[in-house]
């Protein structure tokens, strides 16, 4: 029996791993399968959150696309408009420096020209640089009349004249320029003005300061008249109910 | 608000339009003088001598006017002294006194013009017409600074007739600016030139003459003796003025002195 249960007998080899598996470890396994089951799913809110996440960056770029676009064809567009108001104000011009013109006929001129509002200005501050006895006059009252509705150019360009140090401009532009500049009451221009005075002390500075024939004394003295008239003119208080 | 105008009131605006029309297109209208541009020095203007007759006026006179034109811009370049650019202005022309405002005058200062002169021939056989001076630098002196000789008798276009008051107001002129350019010893001889001269021409003033350019020579005159001693005085600071030897006449006030 025993040989004939020996000689049954076969040998099993078994290979593999055991395992020991600690308790603790399915206590833990259960309580994360527990709190992954607590878990809600994602709210209304966390989406739209994800999705605006997800889209932000497509919105910036065609907003700013966009902006630019607008900026870029606005900019073309007011181009295109200087040329235009140029091209008409052509004609204008060149009557309102016509050798025969009258006082009346550069005073029409010049309200014609006033109505392309701030691209007549450079025209204007031209004329009265170049112009005739009238045409300087008529330039004078164009300015006027476009500081009536777009003071900004007017007063931009006539304090650009007073700040000039290089003779660009004669006397007379200078003048010129000082007497807007109060009628106006360009108020940002009162530095300059301030700055136009404290210099203006001598015939030896004004020389340097303008173009074409140097001023007289007596004439020098009429241009400091005109800077104090100014200054009195910007320096008068302006009403301030209304503004915000 | 509209109203309704009643017919007596639409007669009163029609007339105040149909005068002011009238009033508007009578109006010298001045032309530049289109030779200035450009040019810094002082400047005489002369204009031109013309008929104001609605009808053109003949060859002859139009020769004459042009002659009398001729003689004002030679008389006026010989009385400057190369002290003033004598310009022609052509086609330039006032008519009268009102074409010269305060802008006018601002204008013309800004362009250093001293004085602009114009003719007027009031009948076509131009024996009557007016001679016209506009005195830039004495329109605060002595306002309006435009005195207009008006001669009644058969020669205005005579050019001699007219020489004495041609050579009135260039010296003024001269004067006032050195005056005005506080260079008193030098305005002294132009400035009493000047007051000899105006006060010729206001002592010949006859009944015929206009009372209210007399009254203006006057005020001027007064002004000019006023300036006279005021020069004087000032002139007189410098030891070495050539003043100093004046004496002042009765009031401490220094006259011109006799040539």
């Amino acid at each position: 029996m025993t040989d004939s249960s020996s000689a049954g007998k076969r040998t099993i080899e078994v290979t593999g791993t055991l395992q020991m598996q600690d308790a603790t470890l399915d206590q833990r396994l259960k309580a994360i399968e527990d709190k992954i089951a607590s878990l809600k799913a994602p709210g209304a809110l966390e989406w739209v959150l994800d999705l605006v996440k997800a889209l932000l960056p497509g919105v910036v770029l065609a907003v700013v696309g966009y902006a630019l676009n607008d900026t870029v064809s606005h900019a073309f567009q007011e181009r295109q408009l200087q040329l235009d108001a140029i091209k008409e104000m052509k004609t204008l011009t060149a009557d309102l420096q016509q050798p025969n013109l009258t006082r009346d006929q550069a005073q029409a001129k010049a309200a014609e020209l006033a109505s392309f509002g701030e691209y007549a200005v450079p025209f204007f501050i031209n004329v009265e640089e170049i112009g005739n006895e009238y045409g300087v006059a008529g330039a004078v009252e164009g300015l006027r009349m476009v500081a009536r509705s777009k003071p900004k150019p007017v007063c931009d360009a006539v304090t650009a004249v007073i700040r000039n140090r290089t003779g660009l401009y004669k006397w007379q532009t200078h003048s010129s320029a000082l007497e807007v500049i109060g009628a106006v009451h360009c108020a940002d221009a009162l530095p300059d003005v301030g700055d136009y005075q404290a210099n203006l002390d001598s015939l030896s500075t004004m020389p340097n300061w303008v173009g074409g024939s140097k001023p007289d004394p007596r004439e020098l003295a009429k241009l400091k008249d005109q800077v104090k008239e100014t200054l009195d003119l910007l320096n008068r208080p302006v009403p301030q109910i209304g503004r915000h | 608000m509209m109203t309704r105008l009643s017919p007596n009131q639409s007669w009163r605006i029609a007339l105040l339009l149909s005068f002011c029309a009238l009033s508007c297109s009578v109006r010298a209208q001045l032309i530049a003088c289109n030779s200035t541009t450009g040019n810094s020095a002082y400047k005489i203007f002369v204009d031109d001598v013309k008929s104001l007759s609605n009808t053109p006026a003949s060859p002859a006179l139009a020769r004459k006017m042009g002659g009398l034109r001729d003689f004002i811009v030679e008389n006026l370049r010989t009385m400057s002294k190369g002290r003033a650019s004598v310009m022609p202005c052509l086609g330039r022309f006032p008519g009268d006194a009102s074409a010269f405002t305060d802008d006018e005058f601002g204008s013309l200062d800004n362009l250093r013009v001293l004085l602009e002169v114009w003719g007027a021939v009031e009948d076509s056989a131009g024996g009557r017409g007016a001679l016209g001076f506009v005195l830039v630098p004495a329109r605060q002196l002595a306002p309006p600074a435009v005195f207009v000789f008006r001669r009644a008798s058969a020669d205005f276009l005579s050019q001699a007739k007219q020489g004495a008051k041609l050579e009135v107001f260039t010296p003024i002129a001269l004067g006032i600016l050195d005056y005005q350019n506080l260079k008193y010893e030098d305005a002294i001889p132009n400035l009493c030139v000047g007051v000899n001269k105006l006060a010729d021409v206001a002592n010949s003033a006859d009944a015929n003459s206009d009372q209210q350019t007399i009254a203006d020579q006057n005020k001027l005159l007064t002004e000019l003796r006023r300036i006279v001693n005021d020069a004087i005085t000032k002139a007189r600071s410098d030891p070495n003025s050539r003043y100093q030897l004046l004496k002042a006449a009765p009031g401490n006030v220094f006259l011109c002195p006799v040539a």
